[in-house]
Parts: C-alpha cells; structure tokens; sequence
C-alpha cells in the first residue's frame, strides 16, 4: 500500500477505535477514566501478541524507508525528508487544532470541560462531544504511532509501552494542559531533557575529575520530581505560568493573587441548585 | 396557546416532593416571576424545563412541543436559554468564548469544514461574531470580552451569563435569581435590562428571584410557591397581598 494511502488510513482506523473506546468510556470521570485508559494500553500490549498474523507477534513488523511524490523518506538514508515529512504532519495537525479552536465543535470541548450542565442548556451533547473528542485525539495519536514506526524501522508489542504514555502525560502536563503553545513548550522540555542530563552528567563528572557521573534511574528520577513540582506549584504548566506573568504586566499594579483561581467548586449535587 | 404549560407537574427527590402538583402557564411576551422561600422548588422547576430531571407525573410543553419527549442537550434547540443559580460560566475561557458557545445551536458546519475552516465555517464565524458583539453591546460588557471568566467579579459573570443565554437568541430566557448578591446600582441595571429584553428583544421571559422591588418592577405576572405548590398566581400587587403569601413568608399570625 503506498504512504500516501496507509498514512491517512492509520489516523482514521485508530479514530474508529477511539470511537469503540470512547462509548464504555463515557460513564467514567477523571480518575477512573485514566485508570481505564491505562488498563487499556496495558491489554494492548497482549492483543498485539495474540494477533500475531496481522501484528508479526513479539517478533514484529519491520519498515524501511517509503517513497512519497518520488523522494525516498527514510530515517537512516535520508533523515532531512524524515525531518520535512514529520514537520509538514506537525503544521497540518496543528493547524487543524488551530481551526478546531476557533469554531463550534472546539468550543464544545471546552464547555464540556468546564460545565457539563450548561454546555447541555447550551445545546451541546455531552456523550457525542466527548466521543468526537476521543476519536479525534485517538486520529492524531495514530498518525504520530505511523510516524514512530517509520522512524523506528521495527516495531513490536513494547515499541509503544505506558513509558511513552507517560512520557507524553508529562509533555503536556508541564507544557500546560488544554493549550496548543503547552503541547509543543512541554514537548520540547521532555524531548532535550535527556540531552541535558547527560551534559550536566559529563559536567558534573569533569568537576570530580571523572569521566561521568552513572546513576541508575537518574533520568526518571528527574523526570518524576519536575513532575510532581508543576502539579503542586504550577497546575497549569509553563504556559499557564506565562500568561500568569503576561496578566501581571497588563494589569499592574492591579494583579490579583487569585485571579486565576476557580472562584468556588461544589459537589455535583449541589451544582444545579 | 401558550409559550410555555406546566399541567400537575410533580417531582420528588427521595421522600422529598420538590414540586408539588404544579400547573401554570407562561404567555409570549411576558415577564413571568417565580417567587418563594428557600426549598420552595423554584430552581427545581427551571431543571425540569431544562430536563435535567424527569418528573414523576404531569406535562411539560414548550411552544406546542411536549418537552418531556426531548433530551436535555435538545431543549436549547426549542428556543429555550437560562442562567443559574450558582453561575456556571465556562471558567477557562474567555467571555468572547462563552458567549460563542451560546451560538452552538446555530451550529450548521461539520467536523470537517471546521477542522479545513472552509469558506461557510468562515461565514458562520462571522455570523456568530457579529450577533455576539450586538450582545456585548445591549450589555456593556466591551470592556471584559477577552478577560478570561475566573478573574472577574461576581456581578461582571452574573451579566456575562446573561448574555451567553440571549447569544442562543431564545425565545423564553429563564434567569435563576439574577439580582442575587448584586449591588443597588447592579440590581437596577438588571432591571432595565429585563425591560429590555422583553420590549426590544421579544424575548419572553420566565425569573427566579427574592428582591421583591425588582419583581414587582418587571414583572406582569407573579407565581407564588412554598414546599413545591402553587400559593397564588396574580399580579405582582396581588400576590404580596394574598393572604397564604403573607403566611408563607411571616408564619401565621395567631
Ligand atoms: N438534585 C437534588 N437532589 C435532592 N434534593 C434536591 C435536589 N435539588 C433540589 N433538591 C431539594 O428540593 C427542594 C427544592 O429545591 P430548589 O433548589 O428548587 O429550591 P429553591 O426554591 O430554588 O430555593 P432557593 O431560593 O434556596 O434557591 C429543596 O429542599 C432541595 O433541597
Ligand atoms: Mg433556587
């Protein structure tokens, strides 16, 4: 099948499965619905094994470089196409994104976020909303799965482990959830961590008059506390943080402490009364 | 007919019967007031005409439509928009946001002209943009249309939520206690705004509230209720002065 073809394809057939997801999903809220998700991706890993004949099995699928519009796109022989390949899928998406935002459906993920029963007396129907919104994310998650295949060149039943999950949690968690500028901050902080560590390590190791400092789980180690400091002191991510500062020079000296605090929250019932 | 028919509308919670046999009945073009002590079931009724709760027996009917057979998210289609109680804006957006959200039911793009941002999702924009400034407008609200809801006063949301219910351009707005812990200054805005609403708009309008000098004020009818019955139905002269009105309120005099 040429690339052009299974490309757009991985997105739609991931979308239908986030459909077929999103329906038990629906009765779940906040937590439960991330332990089901993660369960999920958990079975996952044992489906790809059962299915072996369309999935290869432990033993996999292999993938050399593909062809599009004549250019051989390949991440070893030719890793400036890969590179315009996955920016060009990057712009679209984001652009998409960008438009979402800006028209009625995006809008609709928003309210539902905020308040299920007013984004309801506004015409909005909850259980469709948030399926939309699964298979969409589910689409985009599929096309980024064909890109870390292409880049992978092998791939089995662990290429795409909770590791990553959590990895891409932790992107936007500290990028800061619900914005476009939070998915590419944090995404750019958790892609040169690694790199940073190991030169810090180097540096650190050059203090002591050693080669570099070897500490096993480091890195995750690292990751977890920059984690759980955004979470208690920055729910909001970097960006958040940012237009925390912007709001601050607008309105000086006028800044309020809790300008960005939810004013009240009550239990959901009492919310309607 | 009328715009809108309660007939022995009966709900219970439990042991607890929030509306109690109700019937009444909204005329187009009116200003209709509900009043009545704390639990009477007021906010009670405006979630049964937004179907958050199925009652246990009677009929609603909005416009010649039997209500009870249309789904909560179905009921904005009818023309039918509100406020609540204890406001619930959409907290992480913009009031230009929540305003556009009230558009939703005009909604005539799909998934993909939306995600390509054709040329008719550009038109609808538009459309909605501009209906929304015609709001921003009516309400004063210019100063706050890109400030995001969770930074404003408490009497800025109560408008804001005002103002994303006529951006679904309704014909019966509820308003759950829109003066509540309004200034005097607030509360009098609110007042002319109702007018409003109701004069220049066409807008029929159906409210919850204890601030009888704002009832009194606007409205052309007055329903009474205690322990989710019908006290009294009149004018708003002769509801203060019904006798079972006086009672609720001031307990016997024996
Ligand atoms: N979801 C619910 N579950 C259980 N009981 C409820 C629920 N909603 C309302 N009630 C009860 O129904 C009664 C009527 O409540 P309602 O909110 O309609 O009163 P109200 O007239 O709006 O009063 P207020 O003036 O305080 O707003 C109250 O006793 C309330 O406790
Ligand atoms: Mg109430």
């Amino acid at each position: 099948m040429p690339f052009l073809v299974a490309f757009p394809l991985a997105g739609i057939l991931t979308g239908i499965a986030g459909v077929t997801v999103a329906i038990p999903a629906l009765r779940l809220h906040g937590i439960y619905l991330a332990i089901f998700t993660l369960a999920l991706s958990i079975l996952m890993d044992d489906l790809i094994v059962l299915a072996e004949p369309i999935t290869g099995g432990v033993a996999g699928k292999y993938m050399g470089g593909v062809e599009i519009f004549g250019h051989l796109v390949d991440r070893w022989g030719t890793p400036e196409q890969f590179f315009w390949l996955v920016l060009a899928v990057t712009v679209l998406v984001t652009l998409g994104y960008i438009n979402l935002l800006r028209t009625p459906l995006g809008r609709s993920f928003i309210a539902v976020r905020d308040s299920e029963v007013s984004a309801q007396a506004m015409g909005i129907d909850i259980a469709r909303t948030k399926t939309v919104s699964f298979a969409l994310s589910c689409a985009v998650t599929g096309w980024a799965g064909a890109l870390m295949g292409l880049y992978a060149g092998a791939f089995n039943n662990e290429s795409f482990s909770v590791v990553i999950s959590i990895q891409l949690l932790m992107m936007i968690v500290i990028g800061g959830l619900g914005s476009i500028h939070g998915a590419f901050l944090g995404a750019i902080i958790i892609g040169f961590l690694p790199q940073f560590l190991s030169i810090a390590k180097e540096n650190v190791g050059a203090l002591f008059g050693g080669s570099t400092v070897a500490i096993p789980g480091l890195e995750f180690g690292i990751f977890g506390m920059i984690l759980i400091g955004f979470i208690l002191f920055e729910p909001m991510g970097i960006y958040g943080r940012w237009l925390k500062i912007r709001t601050w020079f607008e309105l000086f000296p006028f800044y309020r402490k809790d300008m960005f605090k939810r004013q009240k929250s009550y239990l959901k019932t009492e919310r309607l009364r | 007919m009328s715009l809108l028919e309660f007939e022995n509308v009966t709900l219970k919670f439990g042991g607890l019967t929030a509306v109690n046999d109700l019937s009444f009945s909204v005329e187009e073009g009116e200003v209709f007031a509900i009043v009545g002590p704390n639990g009477a079931g007021k906010s009670t009724v405006f979630n049964l005409i937004s179907r958050f709760y199925d009652p246990f027996a009677g009929q609603i009917r909005f416009d010649g439509h039997d209500l009870l057979q249309v789904k909560p998210s179905g009921v904005a289609a009818y023309g039918v928009a509100r406020t609540f109680q204890n406001i619930e804006l959409f907290e992480h957006a913009t009031v230009l946001q929540n305003l556009l959200v009230g558009r939703h039911r005009h909604r005539r793009t799909n998934l993909l002209s939306e995600v390509f941002f054709t040329r008719s999702a550009r038109r609808q924009e538009l459309e909605n943009r501009e209906k929304v400034e015609e709001i921003i407008d009516f309400l004063d609200l210019q100063a706050y249309r890109d400030k995001m809801i969770a930074g404003l006063p408490y009497g800025v949301r109560k408008v804001v939520e005002v103002a994303r219910a006529l951006a679904t351009d309704p014909k019966l707005l509820l308003l759950d206690e829109p003066a509540s812990g309004l200034s005097v200054e607030e509360t009098t805005d609110m007042r002319w705004w109702i007018d409003d609403i109701r004069r220049q708009m066409g807008i029929t309008v159906l409210m919850v509230e204890h601030d009888m000098g704002l009832v009194s004020g606007v409205s052309d009818r007055v329903l009474a209720m205690a322990d989710g019955a019908k006290l009294a139905l009149g004018t708003p002269a002769q509801v203060q002065s019904h006798p079972a009105v006086v009672e609720a309120y001031l307990g016997k005099a024996s």
